[in-house]
């Protein structure tokens, strides 16, 4: 289609329908579901709850966003085109006030694009309310930003904003900041099994991950940790949090793939000087897998074509691992701005294949996917939106956000060695499906 | 197309239960749009690719908070627009921001739909064309054949173009709802001069449509005593789900001897329904939006078997048992 003169860029192919990126609330939203007794207040009218029902019971049977007795974990103040241009102030607090329940740890504060244009001053209001609970501001970026960006800033809001106890700092002590708990499920609970797993086997204790699924107060051990590992979603925040308590900050990827696993490990053994242990650990992990995996490789896996649609931080593992496993990545889309791919994301993932940003969801139908060569037998790694279309031509392993045909009851990682294995499985399963 | 930001749209289109994302767009407004005044060059762009793309008889315009917020002129902007021959653009300017309800965009969608049917309709005698009433399992069209009417028309708002097109077929149009079909009604009596009745769609023991064929007279009659019009009752509209339940709990405290217990059973939509899983009253899930109780098998609410079929729910609910 020919562009139009006054038409703005807004992406490749047709930028006017739904887009593969999620919104920047989700992403806010994601963060306070990982923390189970941390409130929201949104600025806005009802729909702000059309957040919290995506991530509710659908990509997340375990969420407690919302409650049978009504004290849901996402509020709005119901502003409308009557009231938004007046003084808010008094009813924001009365929201903020209603929101601050006993059980809760912490309320935050955000707002929907329109009350943001605003120029509502949430900082001014929280400050006069001296209040009996932490309350915190996260900037409302919906209009700017994306939902790996509404989740960096609430975890950045939390490492700026939170008090932390006064506490000694341990040497092997470690804390996971900027870790993405999409979800209260098996997988996650696994990966953080796993993650703990792995840095035993380097000497260190993971004492604090944030976010990790459980209270406000859980945050605090993060202040004994010695070292910061800083995780892609959530850059700004472990900065932040190093700085506050001095830690020493070790900026890396996601565990994901042999490859991304054996990357971390020697990354953080480097910085915490003990290079040997983790070179011998990781030889051991990789070995132990493909025993596991090498035999599966001939008859599931070698020359497959694989599509990949996962956020920009999991691709590169992603790949790792079609790679390991003798596939051929023949298209790769990253689910959140160009701006969020990392370094290795730049050039090229695979042979031929640049990974895509900000597709439109109609730049993903069948004719996409046989341009890029993939057809009967070949494998989609793809979130739950993508996956029913996808499935009438490939096989299709549902993974991302959100998912909702695929939910973990017991641990199943998907990051580390361990996460590997199982990552491995469920494609055998899933190309073994198209083959009965 | 909804004239609005990711964070709005991209949720509400991503429901693919309820909407065909091939059909639906949104001009996917961004800070550089909305602040720097390039809104509606964004948004008539945006209509003229879904033009191209789809050739569309109508292209739909909503506009969401940001456009209401930084005063888009959505309806000037349509008219405005240079489109392919034979598209119609309609525009609802500050959508559900504005105070604009289900109600309003039904009226105008209806309302072009209409619009579009053909001048010349060939009237068929003695016969009636239904709008605003859900598929009822075949009890409209048995009430109406033993009135000697037939149905010409019953188009539903997913119904295929040529459904619409037989509207103005019909003898008489009979609307569910006067607010919901006024510009319809007007339209269809203007264009084509068939006269439009307000006829209620409430599922009611002897409802609007049968107390004209004198159904309901007899009916009452056979219920003797039991019978009896509410008293005492008023109707709160446009309500809330929070000002309802404020509004019982009063009834409660006024009513002496019920046990806290104003009334028996709730009829209610979903949205209402959840607060009352606690407090022993009887409940019947009925009206949009009903997520829970759904009906496999032909199970009327309107009509002669409606009735029953609403008396045996009712029943259940009352008695526990479901």
């Amino acid at each position: 289609m020919k562009a139009r003169a006054d038409e703005p860029a807004g992406g490749e192919e047709f930028p006017y329908g739904a887009r593969l990126n999620l919104p920047y609330l989700i992403g806010v939203c994601l963060a306070v579901n990982a923390l189970r007794d941390v409130w929201l207040v949104v600025d806005g009218p009802d729909c702000a709850h059309f957040k919290g029902q995506f991530i509710f019971g659908k990509h997340d049977w375990f969420s407690t966003l919302y409650r049978v007795d009504g004290r849901h974990r996402i509020v709005f103040t119901g502003t409308n085109a009557q009231n938004v241009t007046g003084n808010r102030d008094r009813w924001i607090e009365r929201v903020i006030r209603r929101a601050m329940l006993d059980e809760a740890g912490a309320v935050l504060v955000t707002s929907m694009p329109m009350c943001g244009i605003t120029g509502a001053q949430y900082d001014r209001i929280i400050a006069g309310m001296d209040a009996t609970l932490p309350v915190l501001e996260v900037p409302g970026h919906s209009l700017r930003g994306d939902w790996l960006d509404g989740y960096a800033e609430t975890l950045a809001a939390i490492a700026r904003g939170k008090k932390l106890p006064r506490t000694r700092r341990r040497k092997d002590a470690v804390a996971l900041v900027g870790y993405l708990l999409d979800r209260n499920e098996g997988d996650h609970a696994g990966n953080l099994v796993e993650l703990r797993r792995v840095l035993a086997g380097l000497g260190l204790e993971l004492v604090s991950v944030w976010p990790g699924g459980g209270p406000w107060s859980e945050l605090d051990a993060a202040a004994a940790a010695g070292t910061i590992v800083s995780l892609p979603y959530g850059r700004v925040a472990a900065r932040a949090l190093a700085g506050r308590t001095g830690a020493r900050l070790v900026e890396t990827g996601v565990p994901l793939g042999l490859d991304g696993t054996r990357r971390w490990v020697e990354a953080l053994g480097a910085a915490c000087g003990r290079p040997r242990q983790a070179e011998r650990f990781a030889d051991a992990e990789c070995r132990r897998i493909a025993a596991r995996v090498g035999k599966l490789v001939p008859f599931y896996f070698l020359n497959r074509g694989a599509a990949l649609i996962a956020d920009p931080h999991l691709l590169g593992g992603l790949a790792g691992l079609c790679r390991d496993l003798g596939m051929r990545v023949r298209f790769a889309a990253s689910v959140g701005r160009e701006a969020h791919a990392p370094e290795e994301l730049r050039g090229e993932l695979a042979p031929g294949v640049a990974v895509r940003h900000e597709l439109p969801m109609s730049a993903l139908g069948p004719e996409r996917l046989e341009e890029a060569g993939l057809g009967e037998g070949d494998l989609a790694v793809a979130n739950a939106e993508l996956a029913h279309g996808l499935l009438r031509r490939l096989s299709v392993v549902d993974f991302g956000v959100p998912s909702c045909f695929h939910h973990a009851l017991a641990e199943s990682p998907f990051l580390g060695f361990e996460g590997a294995l199982r990552r491995v499985e469920r494609m055998a399963c899933a190309l073994a499906w198209s083959r009965a | 197309m909804l004239h609005s930001e990711p964070d709005c749209a991209n949720l509400v289109l991503r429901d693919g239960r309820a909407i065909d994302p091939g059909r639906f767009f949104c001009s996917n407004l961004v800070e550089a749009d909305a602040i720097g005044g390039r809104s509606r060059a964004r948004l008539a762009a945006a209509v003229r690719a879904a033009v191209d793309r789809r050739r569309p008889a109508a292209v739909f315009v909503i506009g969401g908070c940001v456009a209401g917020l930084v005063a888009d002129d959505v309806a000037r902007l349509a008219e405005s627009l240079r489109l392919p021959r034979g598209v119609r653009v309609v525009a609802l300017d500050g959508g559900a921001f504005s105070g604009h309800g289900q109600a309003e965009v039904i009226d105008r969608f209806t309302g072009i739909l209409a619009e579009a049917a053909p001048r010349r309709a060939r009237r068929v005698a003695r016969s009636i064309g239904l709008v605003g009433y859900p598929p009822d399992g075949g009890e409209a069209a048995a009430i109406l054949r033993r009135a000697g009417l037939g149905i010409r028309a019953w188009p539903q708002l997913d119904s295929p173009r040529e459904e619409w097109n037989a509207l103005p077929a019909a003898a008489v149009i009979a609307v569910g709802d006067g607010r919901l079909f006024g510009r319809l009604a007007g339209i269809v009596a203007a264009r084509h001069g068939v006269p439009v009745l307000e006829l209620g769609a409430r599922p009611v023991l002897a409802g609007q449509l049968d107390r004209s064929l004198g159904g309901a007279a007899a009916f009452r009659g056979a219920l003797g005593a039991a019978g009896h019009e509410a008293e005492g009752c008023a109707v709160l509209e446009d309500r809330s789900a929070r000002e309802l339940e404020s509004a019982c709990a009063g009834l409660r405290e006024g009513v002496p001897g019920r046990e806290g217990r104003p009334f028996d059973v709730r009829i209610a939509p979903d949205l209402w329904l959840p607060a009352a899983a606690t407090d022993g009253i009887a409940r019947v899930e009925l009206g949009f939006a009903s997520n829970r109780r759904r009906a496999v098998a032909p199970s009327p609410f309107l009509g002669y078997s409606g009735v029953l079929s609403l008396a045996q729910r009712l029943l259940d609910a009352a008695g526990g048992v479901h």
